[in-house]
């Protein structure tokens, strides 16, 4: 009754002028950052939340939020229609999708794509909005030592999950403490790393860092590629509508998206990416036609489709609930909530309940100006893709460059930018993923500040971690998180190994 | 493709060269990354770094540079054992990485002596010229009008941009 009452008032909230005009930018904004290949949500939102500033607090984060969520509905159109994702959120949906382009089905991939990225989004806030409380509830028992685990938690989860060798992530975790560590000490007013300059005396913002590595070094990636005329199927708003049989089969996979997305958005890491996978793979196993999957399979648009939004909503969930970030975009979130004074945590919904009901709203709000946006004028989104690229790539560097200098008017910040511009860039080319680096970068603080807290708190005792079951049940399920692939790999082989043995 | 036919042959001399490129890649940049947190490590001892139980400043970053040596160590013994394939070729304009990196420098070292307006005009006529192929003139007019909207446009949001020698 309670959450009711106060999604009512957000409602009433979120009908005012700025906010309903930041709503209706953001979704936009959403949608054609996800169309396009190499600029995502996290780029578009770095450039943003300077200008953010500027907003009032529940206006600037339905902003940033309804580019977010947004751009996993843009994401599929290029996916569908190209066979290029817009959105790596939408890789998978190219494998059936574009075949069904091939075989004249684009509006029916197109419009079972957004009706099941609105049923997974929708029932995404239902689920935040009885989650985040709760969790937000349980999260006053933590104290610094359960901090600790959680941020070491959410370290040891991301270093397994964002793919690659393990040493190779700790090594990335470790050079974004590091970074995180430049700059005036907190809790003993200590200057570290900084090397007599000013500028670092303040330390990395965020801001710099991720334009840089997701932003420009996009752009970068994009310049070194020949330009090429990309081939648009056009679709007519008659061909939109799937056929009873098409429907039939897709009601299926969209609930067991949304059931597969949701949970994956509370893991550290690249949540949404990893639930489509999982969606997919689902969809092939339970599928009566799996033969079909790689043909135009519409379970194969579907499930993913509804799980990348699923799990958009549910990465919300320890944001707004515990004020922890475990995914870049929701990294930029914070810092806009920050940036106006808000603290997400377990006392958000306590101290500025305007701010998270106007939050919840607007996403009920958003999800449906999405259905409405992405279905009829999809031939105006897919033509952004015919602009002149130079343009397009100048004019993305020029926002960047801007964004970056108005948070702190400073020309040290723009050259972090371009430092990790050039770092983005390298890493992508060693298939590196820049997220586990932005991670440690955004939890570094809280992690040292909960770290000390803890040892002065337990006498300098570490196994005082261990007695208290929260931090320790967060620890344990870390460690097994890390461990568990090898040795399951180990056990495999000594399986085979007895096999062989006894087979001969 | 046909040329390749199934039949292409590589000289064990291209091979062996091959090979060295990649170890000496995957080599490098561990080793590198191990220098680094050596440096680190070697700086945050430096603070004071006081107990478990009476931790100081020094403390937290110590443990990260024993992350960072361990993590580049153990990554560096990988490599030497069973060498990773090395980075993604380059791209076929892979030229505009360096041009684009300096048209943003020029921005940078423009934007507080010469003002906003200078400075972004100066850059996007870098950019369109290295990203694609238009008259010079255009290109320019295309710049000046991006610097002026964009500045008009950045000044209703509130954002103070350097006006350099324009009085405005």
């Amino acid at each position: 009754m309670e959450s009711f009452s106060g999604l009512l008032n957000g409602f009433v909230f979120l009908v005012s002028p700025g906010n309903l005009i930041a709503l209706i930018a953001g979704v936009f904004l959403g949608t054609v950052v996800g169309v396009l290949p190499g600029l995502g949500p996290i780029g578009a939102m770095a450039i943003l939340l300077p200008v953010s500033f500027q907003m009032e607090a529940t206006a600037a984060l339905i902003l940033m939020a309804g580019i977010f969520y947004g751009a996993q509905y843009g994401g599929s159109t290029t996916s569908i229609l190209m066979n290029i994702p817009g959105e790596s959120t939408s890789v998978v949906t190219t494998i059936d999708g574009y075949q069904m382009t091939r075989r004249g089905r684009a509006g029916a991939a197109l419009t079972v794509s957004a009706v099941g990225s609105f049923i997974a989004g929708t029932i995404a806030v239902v689920l935040l909005m009885i989650f985040a409380p709760l969790l937000g509830q349980f999260a006053l028992r933590f104290g610094a030592p359960e901090y600790f685990a959680l941020t070491a938690f959410g370290l040891m989860v991301l270093s397994r999950l964002t793919g690659g060798e393990l040493a190779l992530s700790f090594l990335l975790v470790g050079i974004g403490l590091a970074l995180r560590t430049v700059g005036q000490e907190m809790m003993y007013s200590v200057s570290r790393f900084t090397f007599g300059s000013l500028d670092l005396w303040h330390g990395l913002e965020l801001t710099p860092v991720v334009v840089g590595l997701f932003g420009i070094a996009e752009v970068l990636i994009a310049a070194e590629e020949k330009e090429s005329v990309p081939q648009i199927s056009p679709v007519r708003l008659r061909e939109l509508l799937p056929t009873r049989r098409e429907w039939g089969r897709s009601i299926g996979p969209i609930l067991r998206g949304t059931a597969v997305g949701f949970p994956f958005g509370l893991i550290p890491g690249p949540a949404a990416i990893l639930s489509t996978f999982a969606s997919y793979a689902l969809e092939k196993r339970v599928s009566k036609h799996p033969e079909e999957f790689g043909k135009g399979a519409i379970e194969g648009v579907a499930g993913p489709e509804s799980a990348n939004n699923a799990a958009a909503g549910g990465t919300l969930v320890p944001l707004l609930s515990l004020g922890v970030p475990f995914a870049p975009p929701t990294a930029l979130l914070l810092g806009a909530f920050i940036i106006h004074g808000v603290q997400p945590g377990p006392l958000l919904l306590r101290e500025h309940p305007q701010v998270f009901w106007g939050l919840v709203a607007s996403m009920y709000a958003g999800n449906v100006m999405l259905l409405i946006l992405n279905l009829p004028l999809v031939g105006m989104f897919v033509s952004i893709l015919r602009l002149p690229r130079d343009l397009l790539l100048a004019f993305i560097v020029l926002v960047s460059v801007v964004g970056v200098y108005s948070v702190n008017n400073s020309v040290f910040d723009l050259g972090v930018m371009l430092v990790m511009s050039v770092a983005g860039y390298a890493m992508r080319k060693f298939r590196l993923s820049p997220a586990t680096l932005v991670l440690p970068l955004v939890i570094g603080t809280l992690m040292e500040e909960s770290l000390i807290r803890t040892l002065m708190l337990a006498r300098g005792e570490i196994s005082y971690l261990l007695t208290r079951p929260i931090a320790l049940c967060l620890l344990a399920i870390g460690a097994v998180t890390l461990i568990a692939p090898a040795a399951w790999r180990r056990l495999g082989r000594g399986a085979s190994k007895k096999e062989q043995r006894t087979g001969r | 493709m046909s040329e390749t036919g199934g039949s292409q042959k590589v000289s064990p001399k291209a091979r062996r060269r091959s090979l060295r490129g990649r170890v000496s890649w995957s080599i490098a940049v561990p080793l590198f990354v191990l220098g680094l947190g050596l440096l680190y490590t070697i700086g945050a001892v430096g603070y004071e770094v006081g107990t478990l139980a009476s931790p100081k400043a020094g403390l937290f970053p110590t443990l990260v540079g024993v992350l960072l040596l361990s993590a580049s160590g153990f990554r560096l013994c990988e490599e030497i054992a069973r060498p990773s394939p090395g980075p993604e070729p380059l791209g076929p304009a892979w030229w505009r990485v360096p041009a684009l990196c300096g048209a943003i420098g020029v921005f940078i070292f423009l934007l507080k002596p010469a003002g906003y307006l200078i400075a972004s005009t100066a850059m996007t006529v870098l950019l369109i010229t290295f990203l694609g192929r238009r008259r010079r003139w255009t290109v320019v007019g295309i710049a000046l009008a991006t610097a002026a909207v964009s500045y008009y446009f950045f000044s209703l949001l509130g954002v103070p941009l350097p006006s350099g020698p324009f009085p405005f």
